[in-house]
């Protein structure tokens, strides 16, 4: 499978905080979800793409070319939604379609004002004026509106509710159905990309704890709840990590069928991402 | 090219809502210099207050980007890092030799009201390089302060950085040269100090966008 994005034991290392060997593969025509605590690396990571961050160890390729070699080149072709950063909230949508025509070769003015137009923005009013998911819809229509072939995102659906995420998780899956487009979205809030992600890549600390497909993740990782003396026999090997509860034991367990057969226990529940990354990040072996 | 010019189109229509404020600053000054009786001092004001302020109005769109954090999001676009400071001092520059245009022309307009005959285009022209090159020096030592402590730490620290330089500087003419010397060596080049500024303007600000671009590289966003 062809890769749009592919990182090679990328190192990058601030006081209190490093980013270790980090390997990630984003293949084409798929939506890969990084999660991870706040503080994890995701950002980082996005960063050290985008070669926003200063130096770094390890080799980044997007769409086969050394990011920094082609970078100019690579980001005419990638669109960008930070959550915390874009352009002067005193800018209405026509003025940002002034800038970003001169900034992109292939700016496509009637798509940007088409997305305007659907994701109902007023043209001529100052984004500040704008409710937040307006403004994260504004984010995203400049992000695709010069036809990049890979979205990158950080955090889009922050601080948002319900509806707003929603749709604007829709926009994603409308821009994905192409199958030479990709994103890579970070996201804190795993249940988006529950329904969007079709791979999903865990930091922890600074490190990649998993990269697994959706499916895989949901189907075949369960949640072993028992007692001491249940847990006491179960084979450290067997499980990848547990926590300690009041009155039991959540065991999280890689293979669930497996381990059905081996200790003969009838339920497992199916884990959500959260209920995965918690274990992880508050469990212990 | 077209980056820079995306990149100053971004900073002029961030400064709109600074229109109204430029508008009265001109009105206001245009009356202030109508109502003196002295001409040339009401020219030489007006150019020098059109000037600077223009060029302090280009500063402001340092505010802009850093409450919106729009440094980060800049650098994903496809540009280089050079290219954004670039677009800064070409933005200052331009904006400041438009203050100051806008000041000659007035300083005329006003001339040829209250006086029925123009003025001395040499001597207009020179008070306008005069004051380039001191809005040139504050641009200078500003905009890589900025860039390396951020809008505001660096207006502050740029301003602890003149009081340091003029009090050295000061410090050293009273003890080194005498002032009468000072004058006579003045009056032996003055035909030529709006050529020695030209230059000098165009030093200040070759040495300051170097010292930026080092500083923006090195910068984490």
């Amino acid at each position: 499978m062809e890769n749009v994005i592919e990182i090679k034991n990328l190192c990058k290392k601030y006081s209190g905080f490093e980013l270790k060997d980090i390997n990630l593969n984003v293949p084409k025509g798929m939506i890969m979800g990084l999660i991870g605590e706040n503080g994890a690396g995701k950002t980082t990571t996005i960063k050290a793409i985008l070669n926003v961050i200063n130096s770094y160890d390890g080799q980044i390729k997007v769409f086969g070319k050394d990011s920094k070699i082609y970078e100019k080149q690579i980001k005419e072709e990638i669109g960008v939604v930070l959550d915390d950063s874009f352009l002067s909230e005193y800018l209405t949508p026509c003025d940002i379609n002034k800038i970003m025509k001169k900034l992109y070769k292939n700016w496509d003015e009637k798509l940007y004002f088409r997305y305007i137009e659907e994701f109902k923005l007023p043209k001529d009013k100052i984004s500040k004026e704008y409710s937040s998911g307006m403004k994260m819809k504004l984010k995203i229509a400049t992000a695709i509106s010069h036809n990049p072939k890979l979205l990158i995102l950080d955090e889009p659906t922050a601080g948002l509710d319900p509806i707003a995420r929603n749709e604007i998780l829709d926009i994603f899956q409308d821009f994905i159905q192409d199958e030479e487009h990709s994103i890579l979205v970070s996201s804190h809030i795993t249940s988006d990309l529950e329904h969007i992600a079709d791979y999903i890549t865990f930091i922890n600390n600074g490190e990649i704890v998993l990269t697994k497909t959706r499916d895989e993740l949901l189907e075949n990782y369960g949640i072993v709840k028992c007692s001491k003396e249940e847990f006491e026999r179960i084979d450290k090997k067997d499980y990848i990590k547990c926590r300690k509860n009041r009155y039991e034991y959540d065991i999280l367990v890689e293979n669930k069928e497996d381990f059905k057969i081996k200790y003969d226990i009838q339920i497992i529940d199916k884990p959500s991402i959260e209920d995965i990354m918690v274990i992880y990040v508050k469990g212990e072996k | 090219m077209n980056i820079i010019k995306g990149l100053m189109t971004k900073d002029l229509l961030q400064l709109k809502s600074y229109r109204k404020s430029l508008i009265v600053f001109i009105v206001l000054y245009f009356f202030i210099a109508i109502s003196q009786s002295n001409i040339e001092g009401i020219s030489a004001m007006l150019v020098v207050m059109l000037t600077l302020g223009f060029g302090m109005f280009s500063i402001a769109t340092f505010n802009y980007d850093e409450s919106s954090k729009a440094d980060k999001y800049i650098l994903t676009l496809p540009l280089t890092k050079k290219e954004v400071v670039l677009s800064k001092y070409a933005f200052c520059i331009c904006s400041t030799l438009i203050g100051c245009i806008v000041g000659v022309i007035l300083s005329f307009i006003i001339t040829f009201i209250i006086t029925k005959s123009m003025p001395n285009i040499l001597d207009i022209l020179s008070i306008g390089i005069g004051a380039i090159f001191g809005i040139s020096v504050v641009e200078a030592i500003q905009i890589p302060c900025i860039y390396k402590w951020g809008a505001e730490k660096g207006r502050l620290n740029m301003f602890i950085l003149v009081v340091l330089a003029s009090l050295i500087l000061g410090g050293i003419s009273f003890v080194a040269f005498d002032i009468t010397q000072v004058n006579n060596v003045i009056s032996l080049i003055e035909k030529i100090i709006p050529i020695i500024l030209l230059i000098a303007i165009f030093l200040v600000y070759f040495i300051s966008y170097k010292v930026s671009c080092k500083i923006y590289s090195k910068r984490e966003l």
